[in-house]
């Protein structure tokens, strides 16, 4: 398959969800379809949280298996990209674990190679915010995450995260703020 | 949106993952609508409750007066829907969550013990916890029993808080545990109500939860 950059009128949610749609009935032209046009955004997301291309790539692939392995569980007219980034927190998470305990059994060698290439600070993030937001804690770097990077909204970042709308209100009030106070200290 | 500034996935990374999903890709049915898992878990709560109680035998309801029966079964029925509303949709990514986890242990917790201090002004402590201990036994085996029979169900969909589902199923379990004794224990206390019935619903809800923070403490050792 030839890829192809997604139109913005490709990643509307109601495209998106008529893909899905046709994806749960078996068709493997949208299958591929929707791995092409869901897949950036995602990567942006992995990319934010790991800050290493590998890692992120090997997160999107074990994403897509998720998905394949849920999908009887989008229900048509239900918010999809809350539903695609509960599952990508979700393997975001398990992966994260599963790298802990493995770097703990690890014997680092003295000389590490350097990175072949750093990924691009998230989109809509200048890099003073990104280091301040680095440092914030991982549920609400989250929040600011979904909200202003990806652009979901209250509720569909409450879905995506599993909680009230009300907790990724006070969460997203509290990373704003430190990100407020650690940038004026910068004079950013 | 800069589209230019955007990460792009590998092509082999696409086509790798494309592969895998396209692979013997077959049609499945979709999960139902909220409403329908509502029902379906208020379902086995009445009657796997009805069913427990009449093989225990349903001695207290039948010491209750009518006013009586009515408030504490609605009570008991009340907190069955919150917990099927709490507990349904953790099958579900980026589904609606209608409770947030503190309500579900407490309101039914608050509920229940207002409804016994109401029905039962009494108190009377000869024997309390030789006559406790098998009470809290059927809260703990309902909640163990229920608990792992409604994650198994919730496993039909996708769980992506494992932790926060099982407190809710246990909690669900212990549920349909007080139901059980709303209609089977006999004994006429308020204080016995709140310690050994609601105590087991705590109880279940903290051994699931410690249970969880075991297993992450082992996953990082």
């Amino acid at each position: 398959m030839v890829a192809t950059e997604p139109t913005a009128t490709e990643l509307q949610p109601k495209h998106l969800e008529l893909l899905m749609q046709r994806y749960q009935a078996g068709e493997s032209e949208a299958a591929a379809v929707l791995v092409h046009q869901v897949s950036p955004r995602i990567l942006q997301f992995f990319l934010a949280l790991v800050r290493n291309r590998s890692v992120a790539e090997d997160l999107l692939q074990d994403f897509w298996l998720r998905i394949h392995k849920a999908r009887h569980t989008y229900r048509l007219g239900e918010p999809l990209w809350a539903w695609l980034f509960a599952i990508a927190r979700r393997t975001q998470i398990d992966s994260y674990r599963r790298r802990s305990r493995v770097s703990q059994h690890e014997i680092q060698g003295e000389h590490l190679p350097e990175a072949v290439s750093q990924p691009k600070e998230p989109e809509g993030l200048s890099s003073g915010i990104w280091d301040v937001l680095k440092t914030l804690p991982p549920n609400q770097q989250e929040a600011v995450l979904l909200l202003k990077v990806n652009g979901l909204s209250l509720e569909e970042t409450a879905r995506a995260a599993g909680i009230t709308v009300g907790a990724v209100k006070q969460r997203a009030h509290r990373a704003f703020e430190a990100l407020r106070i650690a940038l004026g200290r910068r004079n950013l | 949106m800069r589209r230019e500034d955007v990460e792009k996935p590998s092509e082999w990374v696409l086509e790798t993952a494309i592969s895998a999903l396209t692979v013997d890709l077959r049609p499945v049915r979709r999960l139902p609508s909220d409403l329908v898992l509502f029902t379906g878990a208020m379902l086995l709560f009445v009657a796997s409750s009805i069913l427990i109680a009449l093989a225990l035998g349903p001695k207290g309801f039948a010491n209750l007066t009518e006013g009586q029966r009515w408030l504490y079964g609605g009570t008991v029925l009340g907190c069955g829907l919150l917990l099927s509303i709490a507990v349904a949709p953790q099958m579900i990514p980026g589904a609606r969550r209608w409770v947030s986890l503190p309500y579900t242990v407490l309101v039914p917790i608050a509920a229940v013990a207002l409804c016994a201090v109401m029905i039962y002004p009494e108190s009377n402590s000869t024997q309390f916890v030789s006559r406790g201990i098998p009470c809290l036994r059927t809260v703990l085996l309902c909640a163990a029993a229920g608990g792992v029979t409604t994650y198994y169900l919730l496993r039909r969909g996708y769980i992506v808080t494992p932790r926060q589902t099982s407190v809710s199923s246990a909690l669900f379990g212990a549920y349909i545990g007080i139901a059980v004794l709303a209609l089977h224990c006999p004994i006429e206390d308020w204080l016995h109500v709140l310690v050994w019935h609601l105590g087991g619903t705590v109880l279940s809800a903290l051994a699931t939860w410690a249970y969880w923070k075991v297993r992450f403490a082992e996953n990082r050792a």
